[in-house]
This record gives C-alpha cells, sequence and structure tokens, in this order.
C-alpha cells in the first residue's frame, strides 16, 4: 500500500540526474538508506511490522506518529540499540542489520541531548573523534569548524549545566555531526524545547543540515515540525507506515481517515457513492447541501477532508 | 511570644538536647576519662596525658591499628569492584535466568548474623585447607575474604541505586558515537556514579573497621585486629590506654566529617553563585525572553538567600 508509493518518489528523485551518471554505474543510483521488510517484536507484541523505506541521499525524512505507533523503535533500530526481529537495513549499499551501535557510521541527536555531564563543550564535541584514534590537531580543527557551524564558539569551555536549552541542542547536534555520519538521526529534536524557541531552531537545524549535506532521518509526533522541516514524511500508525509523500501531498490528499486526521484540522462527512462514472464519483452525504464530484485518484481513499 | 521563648525553653529544643545528650554524653564521658591519671578507668585521680604516651608505645595495640587499616583498606576497595559489577549485572542486564534469585542472594548478607557468616566461613576455610591446601593458615587473607563478602552486599546496594538513576541514554550517546561496551563504562558510566562508589567504599571500609565477630572467628595466630585487642583487654579490665585510642578515633573520625561538610558546603555555595552567573547568562542570550529571565532570578535569589538563612542559624548553633 505505501511501497509503489515510497518507490515512485525514489524513482523520480533519481531520474533527473539520470542522464549524466548512466556512465558511473548502478551504485550511484541506490538510496542512501533502505530499510527492507523490517518487523520487531516484543514479547510477542508488534511494535513495527513489515516496513519498507528508501531514502535517498541528502533527503531530510521524517517519521511522523503518535507515541506507540513504532517510529521510536524503527529509529533505535537504525541506531542498532535494537535488533529487528527480521529484514534488512542497508546503508549506502552495505548491509548493516547486525552491526553493533558503535561500527555503524550512523549518529544519532537524542531527544533529552544527552551530553555527557563531566565533559565540556568542546570535549563532548571531540568524544567521537577521539574514538577513532584521530591525531590531536586533525580533532581539534574539526571541533572548532563544528563550533563555528552552531555559532557556540565562544561558549566552548562551558559544562552542559550551564547551557540554555537552545544551546545544548546545538552542541548535541554539533557533537553528532562531528563524525560526518552517512545518516543523522533526529530522536524527537525539538521534544525539549519550549514553543516559541521550536519555530526558529526548526529553521536553524534545517539549514545547518542541509550546509553539511547529510541525509537525515527524524522523528517526531508534531505534524508542524514534520511540515516545517521535512522534505518527505511517512505517517506510522501502530507499526504501519499509513502514507509516504511530500508535505504537500499529505496535507492535500492523505489516503487515509487516519493519515487525514493526524495531519492538520479537518471536515470530514460520511456519503455514499451515487454515481461511479470512468474519470470520477459522485458522492451525496446528508450533511451535505450538494453532492460532491470527486477524481478517482482521491476517491480510492473514500475520504475528502478539505472539500 | 519572643520574651516567652527566650524565658521558656521550647519543646521541641528539650527533645533535641536529650537525643544528643543520649548520644553524646558516653562519649563525653570516655574522652574525659582518657585523661585521668589513675589506672583505674572508673576512679578520678587528677589530669593527665600520660596513657596518651603510653599509648604510642604499645607495641601490640599499633600493629593491630595498621592490621585493622590495612584489612579495611584493601576489602573495601576490592568489595568495591565487586560490588559495581553486581549491580551493573543487576541493573543493566534485563533478563537472565535466575535473575531474581541472583538480586536476593546478593542482599542475603546483610540480614544474615555475623555469627552465622563467621562460622560457615571458618568452616569453608578449614576444609578448604584440608582438601586442597589453600589456605594454609588463617590469617590477614581469611580475613580480607570475609570482610570482602559481606562489604560486597552493602556496595552492591550502594551502587546500584545509584546506577539505576544514571541515564541510560547518555551510555547510548556514548556508544553511538563509536565507544565499544567497555569504554563507555570507563568513560561514561563511571563518572556518574563515581559518588556511589565513594559512598560504597566509605561504608565498607567503616564495616571492615567495626567488625569484630567475623574477623575472630576467621583470624589465626598472628593475625589481630583492633576490635579483637580492645575486647579481649577489656575482659581483662580496661586500661585508660583504650580511653585514649578511643578518644583519638573520635577525633579523627569528627575531624573527617568535619572537612566533609566543609568542602560540600563551599561547593554547594559554587554551585548556587554558577546559577546565577548561568542566569545572568540566559539574560543575555536571545533564547529567554527577559520576563522567564526575571522570574528565574527572582526564583534563585530566594533560594539563595534561605540557603544563606539556614547557614546563618547553623553557625549560631554552633
Amino acid at each position: 500500500m505505501f511501497k509503489p508509493d515510497s518507490h515512485t518518489a525514489t524513482v523520480s528523485a533519481v531520474s533527473h540526474k539520470e542522464p549524466e551518471k548512466t556512465v558511473l554505474g548502478n551504485s550511484q543510483d541506490l538510496p542512501m538508506l533502505q530499510i527492507q521488510n523490517v518487523t520487531k517484536t516484543f514479547d510477542g507484541a508488534l511494535a513495527v511490522d513489515h516496513v519498507s523505506l528508501d531514502i535517498p541521499k541528502g533527503e531530510i525524512f521524517a517519521l511522523l506518529g503518535a507515541s506507540g505507533s513504532g517510529k521510536s523503535t524503527l529509529l533505535r533500530m537504525l541506531a542498532g540499540f535494537e535488533k529487528p526481529t527480521s529484514g534488512q537495513i542497508i546503508l549506502g549499499g552495505q548491509d548493516i542489520t547486525n552491526l553493533p551501535p558503535y561500527e555503524r557510521p550512523i549518529n544519532m541527536m537524542f531527544q533529552s541531548y544527552a551530553l555527557f555531564p563531566h565533559m565540556t563543550v568542546e570535549q563532548n564535541i571531540a568524544y567521537g573523534l577521539k574514538q577513532d584514534n584521530l591525531p590531536k590537531q586533525e580533532i581539534n580543527a574539526k571541533v572548532n569548524e563544528m563550533l563555528n557551524l552552531v555559532h557556540m564558539t565562544q561558549y566552548a569551555r562551558r559544562k552542559p549545566h550551564q547551557l540554555s536549552g537552545g544551546q545544548r541542542q546545538r552542541v548535541a547536534l554539533a557533537r553528532s555531526l562531528a563524525k560526518q555520519p552517512q545518516l543523522l538521526l533526529l530522536d524527537e529534536p525539538m521534544g525539549a524545547l519550549d514553543k516559541k524557541l521550536r519555530t526558529r531552531m526548526q529553521l536553524e537545524l534545517v539549514e545547518i543540515i542541509e550546509q553539511v549535506g547529510v541525509t537525515c532521518l527524524m522523528v517526531t509526533h508534531d505534524q508542524e515540525e514534520a511540515m516545517t522541516m521535512a522534505h518527505r514524511i511517512a505517517i506510522m500508525d501502530a507499526g504501519w507506515i499509513v502514507q509516504v509523500g511530500t508535505p504537500t501531498d499529505i496535507y492535500e490528499t492523505p489516503n487515509s481517515r487516519m493519515a487525514a486526521e493526524f495531519i492538520g484540522s479537518i471536515n470530514m462527512f460520511e456519503g455514499q457513492i451515487t454515481q461511479d462514472e470512468a474519470d470520477h464519483v459522485v458522492i451525496e452525504s446528508h450533511l451535505l447541501n450538494a453532492p460532491v464530484r470527486i477524481g478517482h485518484g482521491i476517491a480510492t481513499a473514500l475520504e475528502n477532508p478539505e472539500v | 511570644m519572643t520574651i516567652k521563648t527566650k524565658n521558656k525553653i521550647s519543646f521541641s529544643n528539650t527533645i533535641l538536647i536529650l537525643g544528643l545528650v543520649f548520644l553524646y554524653l558516653p562519649m563525653l564521658i570516655l574522652v574525659i576519662y582518657s585523661f585521668n591519671e589513675s589506672r583505674l578507668v572508673t576512679v578520678w585521680a587528677g589530669f593527665s596525658t600520660k596513657w596518651y604516651g603510653e599509648l604510642f608505645e604499645d607495641q601490640q595495640l599499633l600493629e593491630a591499628i595498621g592490621m585493622s587499616l590495612k584489612i579495611a583498606f584493601w576489602s573495601s576497595c576490592m568489595a568495591v569492584v565487586l560490588g559495581t559489577m553486581a549491580a551493573f549485572v543487576m541493573t543493566r542486564y534485563n533478563r537472565f535466568r535466575g535473575k531474581t534469585a541472583f538480586s536476593s542472594m546478593i542482599t542475603a548478607p546483610l540480614v544474615m548474623p555475623d555469627v552465622i557468616t563467621g562460622l560457615s566461613l571458618l568452616l569453608l576455610f578449614v576444609a578448604m585447607a584440608n582438601s586442597i591446601g589453600w589456605p594454609e593458615e588463617r590469617g590477614m587473607l581469611t580475613i580480607w575474604i570475609a570482610h570482602v563478602t559481606f562489604c560486597a552486599a552493602y556496595a552492591t546496594v550502594v551502587i546500584s541505586s545509584r546506577l539505576r538513576e544514571v541515564d541510560r541514554s547518555i551510555e547510548e550517546a556514548a556508544m553511538d558515537l563509536g565507544a565499544t561496551p567497555f569504554k563507555t563504562f570507563i568513560q561514561i558510566t563511571l563518572p556518574g556514579i563515581a559518588p556511589a562508589l565513594a559512598a560504597g567504599w566509605l561504608l565498607s571500609f567503616t564495616l571492615s573497621l567495626d567488625d569484630l565477630v567475623i574477623a575472630s572467628f576467621v583470624s589465626g595466630p598472628g593475625a589481630t585486629t583492633l576490635p579483637m585487642v580492645v575486647f579481649s583487654s577489656v575482659r581483662l579490665g580496661i586500661t585508660p590506654k583504650i580511653n585514649a585510642l578511643a578518644t583519638l578515633i573520635i577525633l579523627a573520625v569528627s575531624l573527617a566529617a568535619f572537612i566533609t561538610w566543609w568542602f560540600m558546603r563551599r561547593q554547594e555555595a559554587r554551585r548556587l553563585q554558577m546559577m546565577q552567573l548561568g542566569d545572568d547568562f540566559f539574560d543575555e542570550s536571545e533564547d529567554e525572553s527577559t520576563k522567564t529571565g526575571d522570574f528565574e532570578r527572582r526564583r534563585i535569589k530566594s533560594a539563595y538567600s534561605s540557603y544563606k538563612k539556614v547557614e546563618r542559624t547553623e553557625s549560631a548553633a554552633v
């Protein structure tokens, strides 16, 4: 139900570049991240149910869903903290399904930021680089570059508890970008911020991510946040992906009642199909004065919230 | 009303004074009698410090002190290591066979009477010496092993309660950034639980220094701890030397307590100062609106002034 949808989007994104890249071979055209039929059960309860997704390089992709929809579990499986019960995760052509978190070229920005409380901002950002045993000068250069990127240079020697929420988030972002991961995971990136800060940080975050050009997968329950930040959105419910598409697609033509209800304020009418023509149907509802004519594409959803 | 409280000692103050007297009067008497001239502990015969001099000439007693400190030091070190390992397994591994049995068995030595622990360890050591020839004779090593067994239980309880509170996502973040689980434990988890490690160590140290029953069961010739010496000398009649020793121990303990209190007070003051600094700094940053900044500052100020008030009353009480 969702698979063809995601497929067409990927193909169309790639096909733009096709003319120049035909010589380079097939591997270049593969999406950055492929999630294939991934399932996760906890003690028999299904948390993630046969999810497949393709995410091309450089995209900001949002998993949107209420709590308990399985989006966080999916994210944790990508980071390597949970093992899928079945299915495969392929990153840049390499199967990473069974790699432990510390061997994956993926970094995550945690909801609580998870900054190391006993280290300064500088040491926090340098931590991942130190694990790779890089020379000191290289680490320092990289740390300074990251501090510049998130405008935190003057706070380099502060401890996390001396920073405000927005500043902590910037440090967390810098730390997860320092290792130049192939994939950046954001877990409820605005979850710990107050409302006023959110809008500003959303734009700032997108700006930084696009500047770096990293592929990014975020998890959120805030539809506004997903709409502003992401290039494409997947709506999840009960371990399923309900719909995948651009923010406009999903907003204009939700494919089910669940997607429609989740995405914003809607008007919903129940009615009966009175005419079924080749290119449209007519739906009559006792709540509306006139019968509604709807094209077939939308009619498959059997609901049209925005009319 | 103020006059009334001045003239009449209030009920709560009476209780407080009675409680303090109950706790500290015996120690006070002990300190006074340590300066007694007489050989008899119960008869006052004038002021003298001669027992302190004699204390430092008593080789047996000094050796026992050294032995006790050595055993206490090493057994608390070992107890903290074992306790950390046990606490880590109990808090970090969600499911393994016999987890409930393991965690309740770990705390069993807390409620086990010392006599039983001592006797069972003695039987074990004897049986081992007979069958595998080790330990050849009972002494410092066997006391150390015995003390580790029961101190580890206390250390586990202290450390696991702290380990349970540590934010798991910090450990996950370290692994996400490429640190192996072992490195994560050393670089991230250990600094987080350091206060609990210190508390567990101090608790084990005190318990080991204090233990008489288990030590007497498992010790052999040549290994006498301080409680054993004191206890045996009491049976022969206490010499004021013991009083002098006890006075010195009380002095050391109160000094240690005072130094900890002083450091903690300084740290607390610095923390409050830092919060105030941080508050000013939030005001400058554009993230926080001035309104919330003001509110924050007022909150911190009131917290700080109430803290000052407590401090003043404390110093007045002293």
